[in-house]
């Protein structure tokens, strides 16, 4: 087929930046055409898929947008194709059919893909990963027959995985290459005590320890581990991490790096071309670095900032840095950690630490130069928006740091309404009757 | 034409919050059956050093930043309510919403299992009816807009006003409220320029409207009003005058008029000059004021007289009811509107609202509002009303800690000119007005 057409907007990727993009660009510019491609239709978050192995959710009521609100928003959709190549001379990408699209502006929003580690046996045949929905039907099909598995990465995607598996009454052992479970957002001390709860829950989590082999024994699969152990299970997921997708832009002019580089209004090294999302490396807040962030949270604010600037609204507050954070929900408690929770070089910031093992309360915060920079807790009654915005608008602690420190239920919410909620109310007023 | 939909909101005034803990009770025996205040979704802030409370609630965002958190789609903003509802079956419980919401209003309940919001309890929210210092009060954002945004726009669309026009908004919004059964009076200056009274036989109105002269706005509406009463029926006479024909020209058959007791509302536009001729000087401009017949040269520099304070010399004729007003504090204006209705039937109803005009005054349209509000954040504008059945002056939005009078003297082209010497008289006499409204305010 070669079918050529002509749009104002492009967005290659339907998840949440480019989504969120979308619906930003309606806002501002109701008219323009606008072109979505899609792998996945109907939209969804590989964030739930987890939910739908534990049956918490029904894997048709996972949609996040219809066809109806497409039409509404006057997007024309090409769905199930993908971008095979984007010429940034020309402005026009290439679809796997052959099919041709010119574009105004473009958005790159693709995602990113799992990865399988380097392990001899370990392969897409032997191994499942999970990050769209036909993933889940495979896992599914398994499901059905094996009353074991093993998780191959202690990450958030592989903890919640290992909870929702045991939920269905299989036996769920984890394997972890780093000496910690969820590493890079939770630190050690609170991730010992959510390994604790596992544990508890007979799910055991083998760290500072990576499979070295992976082989098929009958109908099980047997891992061998670095430090001797053997584990044997009914099937292997690998949760071992995402590489960002633009595998499509190598003859193109945009730079990449691991993902593809944007500046603070997520514009990429062409001009007319813009990336968000899990695909996007973006100034990191912490430091000078670019960096892949890869939470939803943060595609959402990137896809505004991009939806913004593609229309060339004025009104674009540039992007503030990428600032890990995760809650994590597990056998009902609650965790949740925002920023630098475990820095390294930790004598150069101010940290304090409480625990309450009966109440199974932990909290840690973590400072630097009298703004707060990082926290991690469990069961407390924190707000994690409100703690996230002290962290992300430097809100200066000099005068509170003790009482906060005592009391940061209460003080991180006097700190919120003192500072932009009352500002925002303040510049409201004339508008509330 | 209407104005739009608004939705109920929880307004929430931290000054007025005892920290009492009734809401939260109140939440919990509407929502949750139990007494453990873990489960409310209204939080007052409280055991903290410093004496400070105020709840943390939902505030049903506009453009809230919990839903695009969602990955499941189990948040959405009504579109009829504007409540922002939690769908429990379609929760997945991965709590993102908590990390995206910056006010702590979706927290996660950690004995229920699942996430807590506000719904407004459907529309009748039992925190808001229990709390006695009135720090929580249910109501439409925008409400002045819900409330008279229904009713006829009683001019026609597309009049001649100059853009950014104070007296257009001003006409539109007056009308809105005082209603069809009107007979207005506009005399000579914009409000007819702007082809209220006439265009080749019709007129922008949709109400009768006559056309006085400037020296007998007062005199004609009195003599209409008492023809009205003698056939029995009950019309409002209204006066929308500029300041030449209010303080200047028209002064003394308003004074008449005003001393006889006539019964109408007379609205003053003072835009502090003769507008629509050509931007003179009048009774009303102020000291220092640029208009074209007090230039800024090397010999003068303004206006060297200080305006006449027509407020006062109104409550001085013992009128019904005075007030003063300005169009950035609009519900203040449609609360003066009601009692000056009510006062017309007993005798004259008078209100001298503040008219910034961006022709005559040499400032961009887009700042008619900020121009507006400034003059009364600066007490150059003191708003206040008085009535004549209590006696009692008091001030509507009693400006405590005045911004220097520079702060609105900057904004308006006028005083471009002003020296230090000039400024400091402005704001002297802006002082001693204060003051002098002050001793009556007590008495």
């Amino acid at each position: 087929m070669d079918h050529k057409s002509q749009t104002k907007y492009l967005i290659v990727g339907g998840s949440h930046a480019g989504l969120t993009a979308l619906d930003e660009i309606r806002v501002c510019d109701p008219e323009g055409s606008v072109t979505l491609v899609s792998k996945e239709y109907p939209p969804y978050s590989p964030t739930v898929l987890p939910y739908i192995i534990s049956g918490k959710i029904n894997e048709r009521s996972i949609f996040l947008r219809d066809d109806q609100y497409f039409s509404e928003k006057k997007v024309t959709l090409i769905k199930n194709h993908s971008v095979v190549a984007v010429d940034t001379k020309v402005s026009e990408i290439t679809l796997d059919d052959g099919q041709r699209v010119q574009y105004e502006k473009l958005l790159i929003a693709s995602g990113a893909e799992p990865t399988l580690p380097p392990i001899p046996g370990l392969s897409p045949s032997s191994a499942f990963t999970l990050r769209t929905l036909a993933d889940v039907k495979r896992i599914f099909q398994e499901v059905g027959q094996a009353s074991s598995a093993l998780v191959l990465g202690a990450g958030l995607v592989g903890m919640h995985l290992a909870e929702c598996l045991a939920q269905k009454g299989m036996k769920v052992q984890v394997v972890e290459m780093l000496p910690q479970i969820l590493p890079g957002y939770f630190d050690l001390d609170c991730s010992e005590l959510i390994r604790k709860e596992f544990a508890s829950q007979g799910i055991n989590c083998y760290t500072n320890n990576s499979a070295i082999k992976v082989e098929a024994l009958d109908s099980k699969v047997v891992m061998s581990l670095q430090k001797g152990q053997r584990l044997e299970g009914g099937m292997v997921i690998a949760t071992t991490g995402v590489r960002a997708c633009f595998d499509f832009l190598s003859n193109s002019e945009i730079r990449t790096d691991r993902g593809v580089l944007v500046d603070d209004t997520m514009r990429t090294s062409v001009k007319n071309v813009w990336a968000a999302g899990d695909v996007a490396q973006a100034k990191d807040f912490f430091s000078d670095k670019k960096i892949l962030s890869a939470t939803l949270p943060d595609a959402i604010i990137q896809g505004k900032i991009a939806g913004k600037a593609m229309v060339g609204t004025e009104a674009i507050s540039p992007y503030p840095g990428g600032i890990p954070m995760n809650t994590f929900n597990f056998f009902g408690n609650r965790a949740f950690a925002i920023g630098l929770a475990n820095p390294e070089e930790k004598e150069t910031y101010e940290i304090d630490t409480m625990y309450l093992p009966t109440a199974k309360i932990y909290q840690k915060m973590v400072f630097k130069e009298n703004c707060l920079v990082g926290s991690s807790t469990i069961n407390s009654l924190l707000d994690p928006g409100i703690l996230l915005n002290l962290i992300r608008r430097k809100v200066d602690m000099t005068a509170v740091k003790a009482e906060f420190v005592g009391n940061p239920v209460q003080m991180s919410r006097r700190l919120m309404w003192k500072t932009w909620r009352r500002e925002e109310q303040e510049r409201k007023r004339d508008d509330i009757g | 034409m209407t104005l739009g939909k608004a939705y109920k909101t929880i307004a929430v005034y931290p000054e007025k919050c005892d920290g009492c803990g009734d809401c939260v009770q109140a939440c919990l025996e509407s929502k949750s059956y139990t007494k453990n205040p873990i489960h409310s979704r209204i939080k007052p802030i409280k055991e903290i050093h410093e004496e400070f409370f105020a709840p943390v609630i939902c505030l049903q965002c506009g453009d809230p930043s919990c839903i695009p958190n969602c990955p499941s789609g189990a948040l959405n903003k009504n579109p009829e309510s504007g409540v922002v509802e939690w769908n429990e079956e379609k929760c997945v419980n991965c709590l993102l919403c908590t990390l995206g919401c910056p006010y702590g209003g979706i927290s996660y309940d950690l004995i229920a299992g699942h996430v807590i919001k506000c719904d407004h309890c459907a529309g009748d929210p039992a925190c808001v009816k229990v709390c006695k210092p009135k720090a929580l009060e249910y109501k439409t954002v925008s409400e002045l807009y819900k409330k008279w945004g229904d009713l006829e726009d009683l001019f026609v669309p597309g009049v001649s006003a100059c853009l950014g026009c104070n007296s257009e908004l001003l006409m539109r919004h007056t009308m809105r409220r005082v209603g069809p059964d009107t007979v207005l009076a506009t005399p000579p200056g914009c409000i007819g320029g702007v082809g209220a009274v006439g265009y080749n036989g019709l007129t922008a109105t949709k109400t009768p409207v006559f056309f006085p002269l400037l020296t007998n706005i007062a005199s004609m509406l009195a003599g209409a009003r008492r023809y009205y009463n003698r056939i029995g029926r009950d019309v409002t006479m209204l006066a929308l005058a500029g300041d030449g024909g209010t303080a200047d020209v028209g002064f003394q058959s308003l004074s008449g008029a005003a001393e006889r007791g006539e019964e109408m509302i007379y609205i003053c536009i003072d835009n502090e000059g003769y507008m629509n001729t050509g931007v003179q000087r009048s009774g009303t401009t102020p000291y220092g004021a640029w208009t074209s017949t007090t230039p800024v040269g090397p010999a003068l520099r303004g206006k060297t007289r200080d305006n006449k304070y027509m407020p006062l010399i109104m409550m001085m004729h013992n009128c019904e009811y005075v007030a003063t007003a300005s169009l950035a504090f609009l519900e203040d204006y449609y609360k003066k509107l009601d009692k000056a209705i009510e006062a017309s039937r007993r005798g004259m109803a008078y209100i001298h609202v503040f008219s910034p005009c961006p022709t005559g005054w040499r400032f961009s349209p887009s700042m008619l509002i900020e121009v507006a509000r400034k003059a009364v954040e600066t007490n150059m504008i003191p708003l206040w009303e008085f009535e004549y059945k209590t006696g009692e002056l008091h001030f509507t939005y009693p400006v405590d800690n005045p911004l220097p009078v520079e702060k609105y003297l900057s904004l308006v082209g006028k005083y471009r000119h002003l020296s230090p010497e000039q400024i400091k008289h402005i704001q002297g006499v802006t002082n001693q007005r204060i003051e002098v409204l002050k001793k009556f305010a007590k008495s």
